[in-house]
């Protein structure tokens, strides 16, 4: 069943491998995207051979980093499976964030294990 | 408490431009509010801890240390700024940088739970918070993205 605050997003459904957004295109008309089923990664290509992978499970937001932090997409989604989403605008998102304040914690939580995640890749980098 | 003869709620604090929320910081700070000397660690790297902290004056630099030892300088924060969300939104409650006052620095410290409930009835707080997360991830992976185009360059 779709939680209520996705009411006013755009379902969508992609195939295994299917790229969902790419890096340096332009943010999308919905940005935000819940995942309802299926699995997803959002990788960012530092180079051909390095890359940080950050792999998003039912339940969960992405795509979120560029809305708040940027104007066009540095990272890129594709479907590992078979998936199903609902893209959000950036209105309706915080319009949903302020009625359901969870939905404001889950996002958070998705973002501080993300920047845990690349602030070990920076330490990595300097030892 | 002469807070504002002082000057430190000229600004509003949380930038959400109501006279309310200013009083709100200003309230917080009469009950939760504390001052560092510069140079001293506010945060350590790796210490449990899962307070939260706002900003109300000066200037707290975020830094990693390294296994050689040294410190690096990953952001510097100033008035109206968070930090030490992370391990309040986590489980893992492990401090993931060294937090120290760049200058005399005072700030808010809230408790995971009195930041919970602020949070839960100041939605703003969400916005203001996913915006500083965002940005700081990716400005880290530019940071990595730097490095990877010059690797013989410090990453920062």
């Amino acid at each position: 069943m779709t939680p209520e605050f996705l009411s006013k997003g755009q379902p969508k459904k992609f195939h295994k491998g299917d790229a969902i957004y790419s890096a340096e295109h332009l943010l999308e008309a919905y940005p935000i995207y819940f995942l309802l089923d299926g699995r997803v990664e959002v990788v960012r290509k530092y180079n051909p051979l390095k890359s940080d992978r950050f792999e998003v499970f039912p339940g969960q937001l992405f795509g979120l980093v560029e809305v708040y932090g940027g104007d066009s997409r540095e990272t890129s989604a594709h479907a590992l499976t078979d998936c199903q989403v609902v893209g959000l605008k950036k209105a309706d998102f915080e319009e949903a964030t302020a009625k359901y304040l969870n939905l404001a914690l889950l996002s958070l939580k998705s973002l501080s294990g993300m920047l845990r995640m690349v602030n070990q890749r920076v330490k990595e980098l300097e030892d | 408490m002469q807070l504002d003869n002082q000057g430190y709620f000229d600004l509003d604090l949380l930038k959400l431009g109501t006279e309310g929320e200013k009083a709100i910081t200003k309230e917080l700070y009469s009950k939760y509010g504390r001052s560092f000397e510069g140079k001293k660690i506010i945060i350590h790297e790796g210490e449990q801890g899962s307070d939260v902290y706002l900003i109300i004056s000066g200037r707290v630099v975020v830094c990693e240390k390294l296994r050689k030892g040294s410190y690096k300088v990953l952001a510097s924060l100033g008035p109206g700024e968070i930090f030490g969300e992370m391990a309040a939104l986590e489980e893992n409650e492990t401090r993931s940088a060294t937090l120290i006052a760049a200058s005399p620095v005072k700030l808010i410290q809230l408790s995971k739970d009195q930041f919970g409930v602020l949070f839960k009835t100041h939605s703003r707080w969400a916005f203001k918070l996913l915006s500083a997360m965002s940005g700081r991830i990716l400005n880290t992976m530019r940071q990595v993205s730097n490095y990877y185009k010059n690797p013989g360059r410090d990453a920062g």
